[in-house]
């Protein structure tokens, strides 16, 4: 049944950005498109024509199915309605982020690949907060891990199930560090602008710009899913109510409706936090990253002391 | 008062820097081609002293077998595009020029093409301009970052190339003139009240402002004044101008930030704006109110009402919207420090408008150089000092509100005078004589706009020159930028909200 929970967040990811549009566009005064929409845009790519950067090379056309390719399995490491086992890799966390860390550096590639000042500029500008954000996660997840001692998020959703209402301060500190790095790594605000049209500002969507076609779709995509994913991952670790050990396919069926309403939840508080932010200066970022350092070391501390 | 002084063309440019160092500023430059008069070509710089209310005409006639003259922008830099246009357009040479790069065309001068020429027709195709870019030569570390012209929002094309050091703008070049549509030459022959239609169309969002300019110019040269209630209702036209201008730039400041509640309630005030405008005069943009002489249309009790209860309903949620940004932790860090401009920069490169209020020097056309019935009015110049995108936005919101009361006194005024016949809105025009010219300034949502008209023998026009607020303030832009975040200049662009259509014309 893991294809099955792998299935529906492939394809429930580009609804919930379409869903993250529709709430901001509601919470500014405007209806906006349909929450469907992403699903147009990513059909009218797919049967638009290709135009390649003169400066292209092969990076650009493999570097986006290979993004795309990672975030598959990247999907298939994260237990979604199932902690039982038949995860790819053990549902290992240094699996699950080192394969995320590959989707960036694919995408890094192809921006650099097209060759535009834009994309070198946002490249840079995206390597530098992972290099801010990578040390942050793991940490963050050592803080859940802990006490049971296994790096694993099935054995971390066992174990939040198990003794979570018991490290209370630790799972909030967690949640609010992991919600940090989830609006860091989606490249939304107060670090990166979704919406912009400005390429001096970009730095996820500056990498596409000189994308088009199937490439386009693919990276869109992917980054959709990555999206997803961390909205899952803070679903596991936080909030990991009715994941349940190898369950029937009703209660499969319940699972998969709990963590979509959960992932549309955080996408609801994510949509918030946009109409209310405003873009950090680039430099600013460090200040909130090492802000959401800090959570994770208090967390950590939460644990062993308490 | 204006004084003339004729020099030669091998001293003008000593001349005028004689000026500069008086405490004048240079307020625009005109060439012409006079030859059908005298033979030969004339370049005139017009200065101003704001503070002693005078102005000087700097005049050189340049013989047309040797189309050259002494530059002044060594000593004057605010000269600069001045001298580089006419040398483009007339084919006029400033001698001495610094960096005589072309303006208007980019990449290679036509050679004997000069369009402002009379004997050159408006018809006639000119050959195409190569457009050569070579990589620049940098130190190891810099980078260069072309943008535009065309640009992924629907905004107007410039060509901007950043010299970078990592994320900080060294140097910054803008090539302007992508959309020039020679409204001057097209302007040439037409009669003098219609050739209002061509420069208020200069600019989407100063009509009012161009239409001004020009019908002052023109008025000057036939020496009439518009009747008062018609004083009047300009400065309702002006005022509301300015409203929804800056209104509308409140909020794309948010929106260069990605500021989505002060970008959102923004463009809705403007569009209430706006939608009061085409309720009042017909037009979102205030265009066809103006007319030479007068107002094309008056201001009945009724539309009176509407504009007063639609400013009543806006103020306060202006007031509102100017707290909730004002307040926001984020913007304020990105709106204090950023884009710079000091005083002594501003002075040097001849910055008008809200841009150099913001910089700390108090000048506003409506209060030194009164025009429509401003002369009548108090006129409050507020100024901030410290010249960063926060203290441009906070001039915008405090001029909101100046302009505000100045409408609500307009309308008073209009309430308390009698009903006017039409003849009370617009002074017929007498002929013109030949080769009189006159020169209309007011001040536009973005600053100083400058109109030099002079008529032909058959009372049309002869030359237009139309020097809008952005026109000077381009400059003050690459200059303002340097030492910033590359990703902090669409703020500061946006904070100084220049037009390229009115710069290019």
């Amino acid at each position: 049944m893991i294809e099955l929970q792998i299935l529906s967040l492939l394809i429930l990811a580009p609804l919930v950005h379409g869903w993250i549009k529709r709430c901001k566009a509601y919470l500014q005064g405007r209806t906006g498109p349909s929450v469907l929409q992403p699903y147009r845009d990513l059909r009218k790519l797919w049967r638009k024509e290709t135009v390649w950067s003169s400066s292209a090379t092969a990076i650009s056309r493999i570097g986006p199915q290979l993004a795309a390719g990672l975030v598959v399995s990247a999907a298939a490491m994260l237990p979604v309605a199932d902690r039982s086992g038949g995860w790819l890799a053990g549902s290992s966390v240094f699996a699950f982020l080192s394969t995320l860390a590959l989707v960036r550096f694919a995408t890094v590639l192809v921006g650099l690949d097209s060759g535009s000042a834009f994309a070198g500029m946002a490249a840079g500008r995206d390597l530098l907060f992972s290099l801010l954000i990578e040390p942050t996660v793991f940490l963050a997840l050592l803080a859940v891990s802990l006490p049971g001692a296994a790096f694993t998020f099935t054995g971390m959703i066992a174990l939040q199930q198990a003794t979570g209402a018991s490290h209370l301060a630790m799972t909030v500190l967690v949640l609010c560090t992991l919600v940090i790095v989830a609006v860091t790594e989606t490249g939304r605000l107060p670090v990166d602008n979704p919406d912009t049209h400005l390429e001096l500002t970009m730095v996820h969507e500056g990498m596409l710009l000189e994308l088009t076609g199937r490439q386009l779709a693919a990276v869109s995509w992917s980054a959709q899913v990555r999206q997803l994913l961390w909205f899952t991952l803070i679903a596991d670790v936080c909030l990991p109510f009715d994941v349940g050990h190898n369950p029937g396919a009703l209660a499969l069926g319940f699972g998969l409706l709990l963590w979509a309403a959960k992932c549309f939840l955080l996408a609801t508080l994510v949509a918030a936090v946009e109409t209310g932010a405003a873009k950090l200066r680039i430099f600013a970022v460090a200040r909130l990253l090492s802000f959401a350092l800090t959570l994770a070391v208090v967390a950590v501390l939460a644990d062993a002391l308490f | 008062m204006m004084v003339i002084e004729t020099v030669a063309p091998s001293e003008i440019g000593q001349v005028c820097a004689a000026y500069a160092k008086r405490g004048f500023r240079l307020q625009t430059m005109v060439g012409t081609d006079e030859r059908r008069l005298s033979g030969a070509y004339v370049v005139r710089y017009l200065f101003v002293d704001d503070v002693a209310h005078e102005t000087v005409e700097c005049r050189a006639t340049i013989p047309a077998d040797k189309p050259s003259y002494s530059s002044a922008t060594p000593h004057v830099p605010a000269a600069d595009w001045y001298e580089r246009e006419v040398f483009d357009l007339l084919g006029l040479r400033p001698v001495g020029h610094p960096r005589l790069e072309p303006l208007v065309l980019h990449g290679e001068r036509l050679g004997e093409y000069y369009p402002l020429r009379k004997d050159f027709d408006i018809a006639a195709e000119l050959p195409p301009v190569v457009r050569r870019v070579a990589p620049a030569a940098l130190p190891d570390g810099y980078f260069e970052v072309p943008v535009g012209p065309i640009h992924a929002g629907v905004i107007e094309p410039g060509h901007f190339r950043f010299t970078m050091r990592g994320e900080v703008v060294e140097a910054l070049r803008a090539d302007l003139f992508y959309t020039h549509r020679g409204l001057e030459k097209r302007a040439e022959g037409m009669p003098l009240a219609d050739g209002l239609r061509i420069a208020e169309q200069a600019c989407g969002v100063c009509s009012v402002s161009h239409a001004l300019s020009y019908a002052q110019a023109v008025e000057a040269l036939v020496n009439i004044a518009p009747p008062p209630a018609a004083g009047w209702i300009r400065v309702v036209l002006a005022e509301l101008e300015r409203l929804y201008n800056h209104v509308g730039d409140v909020g794309n400041i948010c929106a260069g930030i990605g500021f989505s509640v002060g970008a959102m309630h923004g463009a809705r005030l403007k569009e209430e704006l706006q939608q009061l405008n085409d309720n009042v005069v017909g037009h979102r943009f205030l265009r066809g109110a103006v007319a030479v002489g007068g107002v094309a249309q008056g201001l009945g009790a009724a539309k009176r009402d509407q504009v007063r209860s639609a400013l009543e309903r806006l103020t306060p949620d202006f007031s509102a919207l100017a707290d909730v940004i004002l307040s926001h932790g984020i913007v304020c860090d990105r709106l204090r420090d950023t884009g710079r401009l000091t005083p002594q920069a501003a002075a040097r490169l001849g910055v008008v408008g809200p841009a150099l209020r913001a910089s700390g020097v108090s000048r506003d056309v409506r209060r030194d150089a009164p025009y429509a019935a401003y002369g009548a009015l108090s006129i409050a110049v507020p100024t901030y000092p410290q010249g960063d995108v926060m203290a441009r936005l906070e001039q915008r919101i405090a001029e909101f509100f100046g302009s505000v009361a100045l409408i609500q006194e307009a309308l008073w005024r209009l309430d308390s005078a009698p009903k006017p016949q039409p003849a009370d809105l617009c002074a017929p025009l007498p002929s013109a004589a030949p080769f009189a010219y006159g020169v209309g300034v007011s001040e536009s949502p973005r600053g100083e706009n400058v109109h030099f008209v002079m008529a032909n023998e058959h009372g049309a026009v002869e030359r237009l020159r139309i020097r809008s607020a952005s026109y000077a303030n381009w400059p003050a832009v690459t200059s303002a930028a340097v030492d910033n975040l590359i990703a902090d200049f669409p703020l500061i662009n946006k904070s100084f909200e220049l037009c390229y259509a009115c710069c290019d014309r």
